[in-house]
């Protein structure tokens, strides 16, 4: 290997480094502006991204001029679409705790893809670069043009960023925000108006990250949304706070990524490993870089203290006679209604019933046990892998695989909590969205031949060939995990999750070992995902890497936070909804032909998780509330609330 | 030797001094009552105790073992159970699955028993819950037991909270104001109970404001001002002290006074 290898991946990792550390930039501007962590700031860069394309594509004048045209839109855009966000989806939110204006984000980035998809397509395109073909040669090796353009243009906006904090009055404004908004409101600083400019500054700046980037990564929907991941990781170098670290954390992520990558390669070159797909390293520098960062700061701030989270709670009491009535006429329905329908509702109410599998388990790990998880797609994806190999290469009893891949699929749950220990709220949930890539893109990836978004086939036994059986099958699995989820609620265990969920102190007091508890929870959540997953591969014969990523992930929250992560019927509403939404739409007069029912399916999803989150503030989203509650409080009175005797409405 | 031995401990938070070269002592059997004025470093010196804090310097010792460094779940398995001035407790449950908490550490079950519903874990739900039952009985809050917590007056959640360190079935209770919240009655019930505790041989530690409560109901009293000891003496010895009409008063307390 020689050094002029390195030097080039050197300078290609600085560019593409500079451009994540906008990006990065970016996300720290909104946090300190508006308080809000901005999970769709990698889908904001790829939207406006699309539009400079096609603004530079559509204007027919100089191709020079057309390209400085189109990313001049695509800023714009950028910008402008950061101030819509906030002032339709984040104003309502405001004095909400992190967790639930970071879903609400969670919402736009879900819409955004899904939009995209419905106007441009779901093919990658490559998208032209501002700074011409052809490069510079340096002793041995080119340096592209392009590369050179990014960094110099990521310098100059860094430069810019700080200059604008430190000197101009609407950046001390800025920072007065962040340091205390109600001050800041009382010294007559306009702190909506502050939200909505950083809001667009982000805006703006995800938008040149993504027009930057996007000549080397290519254009669809998902490349640069999940960009997120590793802005993210820059952004936690600053705490969510600081410019300068993040730039530097988002510049260090992009060099050490390139070096990696160049190194990898070239030590892999003679016989690639099997078992880890090298070409995604990204995500798994960006994970590793997370975990320092939240390490870093967690032992520098130990005692900062955590807010009171919201602990209204209404008690829905359930008549037990009622109750039973209701199983008895479920189980009869469930019997009966597969036989008579249509061979594409049966598909459907199958896949619904692995779907309300896999918000079941964030039922047992956001409801009960307090934890926000990004990753359960993923684990759905190692079940479902699992038992694909199981079945093909061990030729093993679907009957011993089922329940072997949801095994296979509790440690990989037991490794995230034990990541996630000691963050709290928006940072699991930042943690979760990290290991999940990683899991999907590094492993699932690898496992397919040759790696990339292939799929394996996990073949269903003789027994349950018949799809009338199988969705009789799903749905008996799903009773029983039901069953399960349920016992637990009502003995210690269950007890237990709830008393760390709402009070660690108290937990703890009564000799709980509250991070036992969290990684318990995350195992068991971890072996009903895979369950889930191999059920879902089941249903139509195969596993496939884009079924389990990290995005599928987020519409299982999407799904489960509309249906309700508060009970088990939360899970099964959120299940249809996600199996039944596409052919809903299709359903819908005047939209059969217009669209792709699935991207406009998924808009509506995106739609309603925001409806969901702003309209019901103590509703169906509550549990959500308590993954907030993760800071150890302080027990003592000075802080003048007895959270019990009087609780906040 | 006493149960519970806290020796020359220091808390800094910052530039305070929470506590600064505090020793006490409680054996079994014994109640120890704690006066000082607010901000005198009460409830951190429990905190220390517990676990949720750790001194900068000083040592605690339980029984033959020191625990200054142990967590405070584990010191909670150990027997030291405590109440909290802002009271912890899980407001959405009922009274009743509040106080099956304390026994979580002696119910024999787990994930899969208690998911499958397995007789194991039956019989250590009946059993956990035989066993609230009586304490709730004791404390006279059998009526309340399927109310959910949030809606109970202060000083009955108080009860709940002690009702659970209860279960827990500790060789050390502490108490962090104990009788705030309660009155009369029931005040007069928890007086009763912490005698009949101290017979059956808990070491029993109380922080409590009702000057009255605490020299009625303690063996020994230690009397805390800006996070030192300002004097120590039975209930008889302490109610000749002339830090008592500034306890009464609510006044800080500086100087370092010495009572037998
Ligand atoms: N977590 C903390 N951070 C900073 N200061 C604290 C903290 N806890 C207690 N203190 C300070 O320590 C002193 C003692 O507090 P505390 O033990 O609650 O007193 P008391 O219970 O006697 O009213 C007070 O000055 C209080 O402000
Ligand atoms: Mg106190």
């Amino acid at each position: 290997m020689t050094a002029g290898l390195i030097f080039g991946a050197l300078v290609f990792g600085l560019a593409q480094g500079g451009a994540i550390a906008l990006l990065g930039a970016g996300i720290v501007t909104i946090h300190r502006g508006s308080g809000v962590l901005n999970l769709a700031q990698g889908a904001m860069a790829m939207f406006a991204t699309y539009i400079a394309v096609g603004v530079a594509g559509a204007s027919g004048i100089h191709p020079a001029r057309s390209l400085l045209l189109g990313a001049f839109a695509g800023v714009v855009a950028g910008a402008a679409l950061g101030v819509l966000v906030d002032r339709v989806a984040m104003r309502p939110l405001v004095g909400r705790p992190p967790i639930v204006r970071m879903t609400a984000t969670l919402g736009v980035l879900y819409i955004l893809v899904s939009l995209s998809q419905l106007i441009w397509g779901a093919t990658t395109r490559s998208a032209p670069t501002l700074f011409g073909a052809g490069g510079h040669r340096i002793g041995a090796v080119v340096i592209s043009n392009d590369s050179i353009g990014v960094a110099l243009v990521a310098l100059a906006l860094a430069v810019g960023l700080g200059y604008f904090y430190q000197r101009t009055r609407l950046g001390t404004a800025i920072r007065a925000v962040a340091d205390d908004r109600e001050n800041a409101g009382l010294g007559g600083i306009r702190v909506q108006w502050v939200g909505s400019v950083c809001w667009a500054l982000g805006g703006a700046a995800a938008a040149i990250a993504g027009i930057m980037l996007s000549p080397t990564l290519g254009l669809n929907s998902f490349i640069l949304t999940l960009l997120v991941i590793q802005a993210l990781a820059a952004a936690l170098t600053g705490r969510l706070q600081h410019l300068l670290p993040t730039l530097l954390g988002g510049v260090g992520i992009g060099v050490l990524t390139a070096l990696l990558r160049a190194i990898l390669e070239h030590v892999t070159a003679a016989s690639a490993p099997t078992w880890i797909n090298l070409t995604d390293v990204q995500d798994g520098v960006a994970l590793a870089w997370m975990i320092g960062a939240i390490l870093l700061w967690r032992r520098r701030s130990r005692d900062a203290s955590g807010q009171t989270p919201n602990r209204s709670e209404a008690r829905i009491a359930v008549d037990p006679a009622f109750r039973t009535a209701f199983l008895v006429v479920a189980g009869l329905l469930a019997l009966v209604v597969p036989l008579f329908l249509h061979a594409s509702t049966l598909y459907l109410l199958t896949i619904g019933g692995a779907y309300a599998i896999a918000i079941l388990s964030l039922v047992l790990l956001t409801g009960m046990g307090g934890q926000f998880s990004l990753a359960q797609a993923s684990f759905m994806g190692v079940g479902a892998f699992a038992a694909a190999h199981l079945l093909r290469d061990a030729h093993m009893s679907y009957w011993l695989a089922l329940p072997l891949s949801g095994l296979i699929a509790a440690p990989f749950g037991a490794i995230t909590g034990w990541i996630t220990l000691r963050a709290q709220g928006v940072m699991t949930a930042v943690l979760t969205l990290g290991v999940g890539s990683v899991i999907t893109g590094l492993f699932l990836s690898a496992t397919v031949n040759g790696g990339g978004l292939g799929s394996l086939t996990v073949t269903r036994p003789d027994a349950l060939s018949d799809s009338v059986r199988y969705c009789w099958f799903v749905l008996v699995v799903l009773a029983v995990l039901i069953a399960f989820v349920s016992a637990l609620r009502t003995r210690r265990t269950g007890r237990v999750m709830l008393a760390v969920r709402d009070s660690e102190t108290a937990a703890r007091a009564v000799g709980v070992n509250p991070y036992g508890v969290r990684v318990m929870a995350f195992s068991l959540s971890a072996f009903i995902a895979g369950i889930a997953g191999v059920l879902y591969a089941g249903t139509g014969g195969v596993a496939a890497v884009n079924a389990f990523g990290p995005f599928n992930s987020i519409a299982l929250v999407a799904s489960g936070v509309v249906g309700g992560l508060g009970s088990a019927a939360g899970a099964v509403i959120g299940g249809i909804l996600q199996a039944t939404g596409p052919s809903f739409v299709s359903g819908l007069p005047g939209l059969s032909r217009l669209a792709d029912p699935g991207d406009v399916a998924g808009i509506l999803l995106g739609a309603l998780l925001l409806v969901q989150v702003i309209a019901f503030p103590s509703g169906l989203s509550r549990p959500l509330l308590k993954a907030e509650a993760w800071v150890s409080r302080r027990t003592r009175g000075q802080l003048g609330h007895s959270a019990t005797a009087a609780p906040v409405s | 030797m006493a149960h519970l031995e806290v020796r020359d401990v220091a808390v800094r938070f910052g530039t305070t001094a929470a506590l600064d070269g505090v020793s006490l002592s409680v054996s079994r059997g014994e109640v120890v009552g704690i006066l000082g004025p607010n901000g005198a470093g009460k409830t951190t010196l429990l905190d220390v105790i517990s676990g949720i804090e750790r001194p900068q310097k000083g040592e605690i010792r339980l029984g033959t073992a020191d625990v200054t460094a142990m967590p405070v779940e584990e010191r909670a398995r150990l027997g030291v159970a405590r109440t909290f001035q802002a009271v912890e407790l899980l407001p959405s449950l009922t009274v009743e699955e509040n106080v099956l908490l304390g026994c979580q550490s002696r119910q024999r079950s787990g994930l899969i028993s208690d998911g499958l519903r397995l007789p194991r874990s039956r019989r250590a739900e009946v059993l956990a819950r035989r066993e609230v039952m009586s304490v709730l009985d004791s404390l006279g809050l059998t009526l309340l037991h399927e109310t959910p917590v949030a809606s109970l007056p202060l000083g009955t959640q108080r009860m709940v909270e002690i009702a659970r360190a209860l279960c827990m079935q500790p060789s050390l209770l502490m108490l962090d104001e104990a009788g705030s919240g309660m009155e009369g009655d029931m005040l007069r019930r928890l007086g009763a109970l912490i005698a009949r505790l101290a017979r059956s041989g808990t070491a029993i530690l109380l922080i409590e404001h009702d000057v009255e409560f605490v020299l009625a109901n303690c063996d020994f009293i230690y009397i805390i001002g800006g996070g030192r000891m300002q004097a120590r003496g039975t209930a008889a010895a302490i109610r000749r002290s002339p830090l008592l009409a500034d306890i009464y008063l609510g006044r800080a307390i500086g100087g370092a006074t010495a009572v037998a």
